[in-house]
């Protein structure tokens, strides 16, 4: 980290003043649209792909989290990295996460969406590894983009199923399918919630995330507010009504999420780094997201939204607090934390609003979140699972209520040695502007109502019946159920020697998530790099001779399954001039074959050759047999330059028997398929069109010259480039040998 | 290659066998030739010429590195193809000027596609004595 007290150099003042115009303009254009097409642009007609973005009142309120926390991040992250040596890298991979991150919200074509998608796991990983001379940023950045973007490729299977069975790669239809109409709506649904589940952390996938806090401050309290883990939640909601078509689906959504809510709320708990802290509450809110979805009622589509915004706002108040607190104290650690409150008032006073807000206290917006969780989980029928799902809910808010104790005690306990370090204001103005969002969040949430429940709207797919979304619904069982949380949450703190204990005995016991991935890695590692040296030992002739082998083995396959091979009719008639060359060439291949010196063998192929390019000029194709001519003439020169270097062949050659059968075989392969090729009777269509046009429209009476430089340029320009990156190819392996110069 | 027979000799078949390769990219349209095979008979000439001077003075005679020349002749192609366009028709679509073009007369053709087949001749040489002079410098 740069030395934060230092003055704020001009390149870092003028990134941030640049961030919050073109942020504050974003957030602009995203009030003012609530709801349409913003842009749309077709990349492929059939089937149809678009770059397309839409907006909605739910990606209204996302967009608008984005970019007004992004606003708060990145007037933190320029005073932040002020004189970085990667300032600027850092600045601009923030901003193509950021901008990645809006087209996964606003885009409207599943293509697009996917693309956006990875693009954010990309971003992501450069974020999280951005100290790259840590080995542990490092890991931690493999590991999340490992886990994120195989999930991708999941998605991406997924919604490619489910765009074709639904005839539609527009999400704005696709989400309206009707999926008992597809065969395989399942299978695709089971992929693309992969996909989601592994971008959000949720178990058995959590593991990645805590993680990710190996990344500088701004990007933990950005990727873990409003985007980055939010995109699965988001794609989740969006696809609701699809889920809703399959309630097996919303009953794994309940259990897993709050599976992970109560899991993450207990390890969160007895973490000493704040960070680490943090970043298990926000394992937590995902748990909880995905429970309400899950639940999937109306309170319970309500109770997401408001707790969606509600997490994002403190969340990120939270984690730019945390980097103001490590800027004031020099440590995260927990019990590091004394005294803030009289050394440091304002970072104290954000980091108290934002832990309000985590702890779920009336009248902030989280409180109101909370009270929707219970009520939406007291109104269905509860079975065993419910109540295990409440059961987990209720461990998980009281987590949150401990772990605000917790740290919002730390600031109160008088410290003999307070710190006297001056913090900028651009360390803390994010987090307590955040946290006075929190604040009145509540009220806000009243007075928008309406954007609320449009964005409650989209999600179910149908209009809103009731408004859930009150700071006082009168005593109720969600309410008592929210006093005994507060409760609950002082019985965690004291009973956080045991929640330790027994975390330590699970990991001993091996159930480990994080040491179960780095064993999986080394097996994947050990066992891809065996299964390689199996095909390919590094030896071209061993190389080649598995390639032809598979080919001799697929296509005999296939030509073994044909029954029409009995009907091939040639009428080819052997004359004396042909047989004499066909002798000529079986003669060089037995010089090539059995020569035991390689300028023979060479000079062999070289026969073999030249009397293919006579073959040419005897069938009347002069252009072709002068390429074959030069062509030889040419690898003889590559070859016999080459040559000179390498050892000489054994005096006695092993007879290559395997090596003399498989090239056979692949010979007689492709007789048989020349055969089919040339009894087939030939479409003159094209050639006929190519004769006449060469010279009418062409002014070419070399017809082969004329489809090469006019009919079918763009296909000899893409034949050029690739003779020119197979040049290049080489030349980096020679340069890679390091004798070269040039 | 220390001969002095093949050293003398080889600069008049240099010249020769250059000039030989762009009489074939010229004539390419209209008889066997163009700018493929063209490149190659360039390529043969200065490889010939390389096997009796060295690599070093090849590249001097060559006169740009050899994937300047390669990555020149792909720019040539890829304009070649952009003058369609500017012209308002598809790309790669040719574009043909007849200088001085009377009734019966249809002038001197200058067209888009020589510029293309030349990128194409350009690409091979560069592409193929850059590989070459790389092998021969190699040891």
């Amino acid at each position: 980290m740069a030395e934060t007290s230092a003055s704020v150099n001009s390149s870092a003042r003028l990134a941030q003043v640049a961030s919050i115009l073109w942020l504050g303009a974003l957030f602009a254009l995203f009030l003012t649209h609530t709801h349409g097409d913003l842009l749309s642009v077709i990349w492929l007609s059939e089937p149809q792909v678009e770059f397309r973005l839409r907006i909605d009142a739910f990606r209204q309120v996302f967009t608008g989290l984005i970019t007004a926390i992004g606003i708060c991040v990145f007037v933190f992250a320029c005073r932040y990295l002020n004189g970085h040596p990667h300032f600027w890298r850092f600045f601009i991979i923030l901003h193509a996460f950021t901008l990645a991150m809006l087209g996964v919200v606003l885009a409207d074509d599943v293509i697009t969406l996917f693309i956006a998608w990875e693009l954010t796991s990309l971003t992501s990983y450069f974020l999280i590894g951005f100290k790259h001379e840590d080995a542990k940023s490092r890991r931690a950045a493999l590991q999340g983009l490992l886990v994120t973007a195989s999930g991708g490729l999941c998605l991406l299977a997924g919604l490619i199923i489910l765009g074709v069975e639904a005839d539609t790669f527009r999400l704005s239809e696709l989400v309206n399918a009707d999926l008992s109409r597809m065969s395989f709506g399942t299978a695709g649904l089971v992929l693309v919630t992969l996909g989601c589940v592994t971008k959000s952390a949720q178990v058995p996938f959590h593991f990645w995330l805590p993680n990710a806090m190996q990344a500088p401050t701004p990007v933990s309290a950005f990727l873990h507010s409003a985007t980055m883990v939010k995109a699965g939640v988001f794609l989740l909601a969006v696809l609701m009504p699809l889920y809703a078509q399959a309630p097996d689906f919303l009953q794994a959504f309940a259990v897993i999420g709050a599976l992970t809510a109560a899991f993450a709320g207990l390890k969160s708990v007895v973490q000493h780094d704040i960070k680490q802290v943090f970043a298990y509450t926000t394992l937590m809110a995902l748990g909880t997201l995905v429970a309400l979805l899950g639940i999937g009622s109306e309170k319970a589509i309500q109770g997401f939204v408001m707790f969606l915004v509600a997490h994002a706002l403190y969340k990120a108040g939270l984690f730019l607090g945390a980097g103001a607190i490590e800027s004031a104290t020099g440590t995260r650690d927990l019990r590091q934390l004394k005294g803030l409150w009289w050394s440091h008032r304002t970072i104290a006073v954000a980091v108290l609003l934002n832990l309000l807000a985590l702890a779920g206290l009336p009248p902030l917006a989280a409180f109101i979140g909370k009270e929707l969780i219970y009520g939406a989980l007291f109104a269905t029928e509860l079975d065993a699972l419910g109540w295990l799902v409440v059961v987990l809910v209720f461990v998980a808010n009281a987590s949150m209520v401990a772990v605000s104790i917790r740290v919002g005690r730390m600031l109160f306990i008088h410290n003999s040695q307070p710190s006297s370090r001056v913090v900028p204001p651009d360390l803390w103005i994010g987090s307590l502007a955040l946290g006075g969002a929190s604040l009145v969040s509540g009220f806000w949430a009243l007075w928008q109502t309406g954007l609320l429940l449009d964005a409650a709207t989209v999600i179910q797919a149908m209009a809103v019946k009731t408004n859930y979304i009150h700071l006082w619904a009168g005593i109720n069982a969600a309410l008592i159920a929210s006093l005994v949380t507060y409760a609950a949450g002082f019985g965690v703190v004291r009973g956080r020697g045991l929640i330790r204990d027994s975390q330590v005995m699970l990991y001993r016991l091996g159930l480990h998530a994080d040491r179960a991935w780095d064993i999986g890695l080394r097996a994947a590692q050990t066992g891809f790099e065996r299964l390689t040296r199996l095909i390919s030992d590094g030896r071209v002739s061993r190389d080649f001779s598995t390639m032809v082998f598979f080919t001799v083995l697929l296509i005999g396959w296939i030509i073994a399954q044909d029954d029409s091979i009995n009907t091939i009719q040639l009428d080819f008639v052997l004359d004396g001039i042909v047989l004499m060359i066909g002798l000529l060439m079986i003669g060089g291949i037995l010089l090539a074959s059995l020569a035991s010196s390689r300028i023979a063998t060479i000079a062999g192929l070289g026969v073999v050759g030249i009397g293919t390019a006579l073959l040419f000029i005897y069938y009347g194709a002069p252009d072709v047999a002068i390429t074959q001519l030069l062509i030889e003439t040419l690898a003889v020169v590559l070859l016999a330059t080459a040559l000179l270097h390498l050892p000489r062949l054994p005096v006695r050659r092993p007879v290559r028997k395997f090596h003399a059968v498989l090239s056979i075989l692949f010979g007689g392969i492709l007789t048989v398929i020349l055969m089919r090729v040339s009894s087939t009777p030939v479409d003159r269509t094209i050639t006929d069109y190519y004769e006449t046009a060469s010279w009418t429209e062409a002014y070419g009476l070399n017809i082969v010259n004329v489809i090469l430089v006019d009919f079918r340029a763009l296909d000899t320009f893409g034949e050029i480039t690739v003779v020119m990156i197979a040049a290049l190819a080489a030349r980096v392996l020679f340069l890679g040998h390091g004798k070269a110069t040039r | 290659m220390k001969s002095l027979i093949y050293g003398v000799g080889i600069r008049l078949i240099f010249g020769l066998l250059l000039i030989f390769s762009l009489v074939m990219l010229l004539r390419g349209h209209n008889l066997p030739g163009g700018g493929f095979i063209g490149g190659l008979i360039g390529a043969l000439a200065f490889i010939v010429f390389s096997i009796g001077v060295g690599p070093a003075k090849t590249r001097a005679a060559l006169r740009l590195p050899p994937f300047a020349i390669a990555a020149l002749g792909l720019s040539c192609a890829l304009f070649a193809g952009f003058l369609g366009w500017f012209a308002g028709a598809e790309l790669f679509t040719s574009q043909w000027l007849f200088i001085g073009a009377t009734e019966t007369d249809k002038g001197f053709p200058l067209s888009s596609v020589l510029l293309f087949d030349l990128g194409v001749y350009l690409t091979v040489l560069g592409s193929v004595m850059g590989m070459v002079l790389l092998l021969e410098e190699f040891y």
